[in-house]
């Protein structure tokens, strides 16, 4: 992480204006506005098929939207596309990478995909060593678990430093060490003007490391905030309980646990 | 005896429902009742082509040979040519059987039930063979008869060819299933594939050499007399009914025939007895693979390296999957086997010494052509036509990279004409200089012309892998839709056979002192490049596309 974002809070690293993806009749993501900023730790929250996955397909420029732009840093992805793209790392939920090349070999393609010329070889060496890979590197990607697999796509979108970092249920198949490894990895790179966007429906995470969560059901956003924020706001309403603002916004049972979590802390 | 019967009766009625699935898709009463018109039209349609193809193919041959001087060149060619394809089916038969007993569970399904897993077999075995059977049917016999024709052989001959072409397939496939049987058992699961795909090739090669030269040594000393080789009865069986001889014919037939069968017996007894003892495996075939270290490339300068293209890292990332993935190796392979027996069976011993001219020298620029670009094709099927549905689900990684479209095509495209291009010139200019005896010029004109050939082939192929691909295939199942396996090749031969046609155009006699020869030349490269400039005006955008839309798997 050799690039020092200085300018933080500020800038705009995502900027998804009015996001609409329909698939034949559906609609899967329904008018999503997401702002997240240099330094700043977004968390996108939702139960099974709420359209997480989709809005960041449609954010790091795999999907295009049926209606909607999106910015990074200024750079519209589809017409900048290139330019725009060199500032993204996206792992996706089920990380499928290049089954017949060895970790170092992927991390090293990526690198070179990315364009990435000075340094290339140690920044490889460093992030494998970082993640704990360097035993397994030269091993081919296909005999390895959910987990290492999930770290070596990690390495492969670190390795050309991005201002955008997006992670779609990171925690999948990652073990307490590396799950701890992951949450420090992602403080750092806020810490340092990166911006982080994390889908999960697991709610300890979010809360633990996300400055801002927005609440994502039925292709909508239907609360966005800080978790404090969220918390208070809740409190301050009407005399429902938490619990039952947040099932009604999201109308899930699984959002009913999300929401005991959200108090309970 | 009546539990066998009845066994069968079960594999049969099992069978016969697969197939009218695949031959009658739909299942709608209307498309139920016209289906049987449907096969007939088509049996009779498909039958009338072929017939005519192989007919054409007999009064080319006439001609091109004046009508006399053809046997000495025929009849060794039907000695040789039913074994050099049992050879070939024996490989493919390898891969296909090495399937059955893995990745494809239904043997472990019937293998559970009271079948008596003989019938199971069998059947496994027979259907493997009768696919064969079916493709020398559309394949060989047309060319077959065209030899016929060729040599005014009669009716015999081409019943001998039927009988030759259904039963050619029989004791490769019996071998096949020997051999897959016997490799599974020694190799880990998840290795099996690409394991018995590499042995096949390495036994399918010695068979050849073996046969082949056999073929040769036993025809110059047993001329008329009875072969004891008996892979290439079926070869003398063809030449004894081309010289009327229908005795022999029948004798030799009868023979192989009765082996093909005691062979087929052989391999469903010893693979039914090593799969009950648990003696090989099938239907265990994981995502395990080996967790061994890989060999590294060398480390590499540490310095900032220089500017490199943009579709670089996506070439050397098609070379290191490549040389990991046998299997594809050993197809790769396969076409240059056949192809360089075939130049030293066709071209050998007898004509090295003095060029060719006249009629004949016609006659084998056209093979060398032929050969050639059906070798570019082959090869370019197996390698161009997947190389984007081998990305599979992996493809997202290419849609995040910042490279443009337009180079990810390129790298593509380069990947897979490199080794091609490469390796038909060097056959190509070796054949053309050393046995036409071309001028450095017409070698010169006629490389050119390869190279555009198999530019605009290439070029074509990843194009209509990458309109039809198959992305959700996981491992070694097919990378590309039916459609893109039909398109493709049947274009692609297409292609060849127009610029087949240019070029022989384009050495058309000067003497008519007109400029037809210089079109056609031109229009060899005003073809190619129109091609290569279409699917580079098309292809980029067809890729966006397909990095960004929902056919994507996610
Ligand atoms: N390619 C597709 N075609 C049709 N529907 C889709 C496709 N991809 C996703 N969907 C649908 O869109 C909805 C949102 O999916 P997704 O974004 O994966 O949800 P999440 O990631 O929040 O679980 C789901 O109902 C899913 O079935
Ligand atoms: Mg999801």
């Amino acid at each position: 992480m050799n690039r020092e974002v200085t300018e933080t809070g500020t800038r705009e690293v995502l900027a998804a204006r009015g996001l609409v993806k329909q698939y034949g009749a559906f609609t899967a993501v329904d008018g999503v506005d997401l702002t997240v900023h240099a330094g700043e730790i977004f968390g996108l929250l939702g139960p099974n098929g709420a359209g997480k996955t989709t809005t960041v397909n449609m954010c790091t420029g795999l999907l295009r939207p049926t209606a909607g732009t999106v910015r990074i840093d200024g750079l519209d992805v589809e017409r900048e596309g290139r330019a725009a793209k060199r500032l993204i790392g996206y792992v996706p939920d089920e990380p499928y990478l290049y089954e017949k090349l060895t970790a170092r070999e992927f991390v090293h393609f990526m690198g070179e995909l990315y364009g990435v010329r000075s340094r290339l070889d140690e920044r490889v060496e460093e992030l494998l060593n970082y993640f704990g890979l360097l035993d397994a590197a030269d091993n081919l990607i296909g005999g390895f678990s959910h987990g290492m697999k999930q770290k070596t796509g990690l390495c492969g979108m670190l390795v050309h430093d991005p201002l955008l970092l997006v992670l779609d249920e990171p925690t999948v198949g990652l073990d307490p060490k590396s799950a701890r490894l992951l949450k420090n990895t992602l403080l750092t790179l806020a810490a340092r003007g990166r911006a982080v966007v994390l889908c999960t429906h697991i709610l300890e995470i979010a809360e633990a490391i996300c400055d801002r969560v927005g609440i994502l059901d039925g292709g909508r956003v239907v609360a966005e905030g800080t978790v404090e924020g969220l918390r208070q706001a809740a409190r301050g309403g009407s005399a429902e309980s938490l619990e039952e603002v947040f099932l009604r916004l999201t109308g899930g049972d699984e959002e009913g646990l999300v929401v005991e979590a959200l108090i309970s802390s | 005896m009546n539990a066998v019967a009845h066994d069968a009766g079960t594999v049969l009625r099992l069978r016969a429902r697969i197939l009218s699935r695949l031959l009658l898709p739909r299942f709608t009463p209307e498309a139920q009742r016209v289906a049987p018109y449907r096969l007939l039209a088509m049996l009779v349609v498909g039958g009338t082509l072929l017939s005519l193809f192989g007919i054409t193919l007999g009064h080319f041959l006439s001609v091109a040979f004046n009508g006399q001087s053809l046997r000495p060149f025929l009849l060794p060619a039907l000695v040789w040519s039913p074994t050099a394809a049992a050879v070939g089916i024996f490989f493919y038969a390898v891969l296909s059987l090495s399937a059955t007993f893995t990745y494809r569970n239904d043997l472990s399904l019937l293998m559970l039930t009271p079948i008596s897993p003989r019938i199971v077999l069998a059947d496994k075995l027979f259907a493997v063979s009768a696919s064969f059977s079916v493709l020398m049917l559309v394949v060989a016999l047309p060319d077959l008869v065209g030899a016929g024709r060729a040599l005014h052989a009669g009716m015999g001959f081409t019943i001998a060819a039927l009988v030759v072409v259904l039963a050619v397939p029989l004791p490769a496939a019996s071998l096949a299933m020997l051999l897959s049987i016997l490799v599974l058992r020694w190799l880990p699961p998840a290795k099996a594939r690409a394991g018995t795909a590499v042995i096949g090739t390495i036994v399918a090669a010695v068979l050849s050499t073996v046969a082949q030269t056999f073929g040769d040594v036993t025809m110059r000393l047993l001329w008329g007399n009875v072969d004891v080789v008996p892979a290439v009865w079926p070869g003398h069986a063809l030449v004894a009914a081309a010289d009327g001889q229908i005795g022999p014919s029948v004798l030799y037939l009868l023979s192989f025939v009765v082996l093909s069968l005691g062979l087929a017996a052989l391999a469903i007894d010893r693979a039914a007895y090593l799969l009950a003892s648990g003696w090989a495996v099938y239907g265990e075939v994981g995502r395990r693979s080996s967790r061994g270290a890989v060999r590294m490339a060398a480390p590499r300068r540490t310095e900032a390296r220089a500017r490199r293209p943009e579709w670089w890292p996506v070439v050397r990332k098609e070379w290191l999957t490549l040389r990991r993935d046998p299997k594809l190796l050993a197809q790769l392979a396969y076409p240059l086997l056949i192809e360089g027996y075939t130049f030293y069976h066709a071209f050998g011993n007898p004509f090295t010494a003095h060029p060719i001219t006249g009629r004949l020298a016609r006659f084998f620029a056209a093979s060398l052509y032929l050969s050639s670009s059906m070798t570019a094709l082959f090869l370019l099927s197996v390698l161009a036509l997947p190389i984007v549905g081998r990305e599979g689900r992996s493809l997202y990684l290419l849609g995040l990279a910042p490279v443009r479209a337009g180079y990810l095509l390129l790298a593509k495209v380069l990947f897979c004409l490199a080794p091609v291009v490469a390796l038909l010139e060097v056959l190509l200019i070796t054949m053309a200089a050393r046995l036409l005896g071309m001028s450095v010029l017409q070698t010169v004109y006629v490389s050119a012309v390869l190279v555009a050939l198999v530019t605009a082939l290439g070029c074509w192929l990843v194009c209509v892998g990458l309109i039809w691909p198959r992305l959700t295939s996981d491992g070694s199942r097919r990378q590309v839709h039916g459609t893109a396996l039909m398109v493709g090749p049947i274009s692609g031969g297409i292609l060849c056979t127009v610029i087949g046609f240019l070029l022989a155009g384009s050495f058309a006699d000067h003497s008519a002192s007109s400029l037809a020869p210089y079109a056609s030349g031109a229009g060899i490269f005003v073809l190619t490049g129109g091609i290569v400039a279409l699917v580079f005006r098309i292809g980029p955008r067809i890729f966006h596309n397909l990095l960004t839309d929902d056919r994507r798997p996610v």
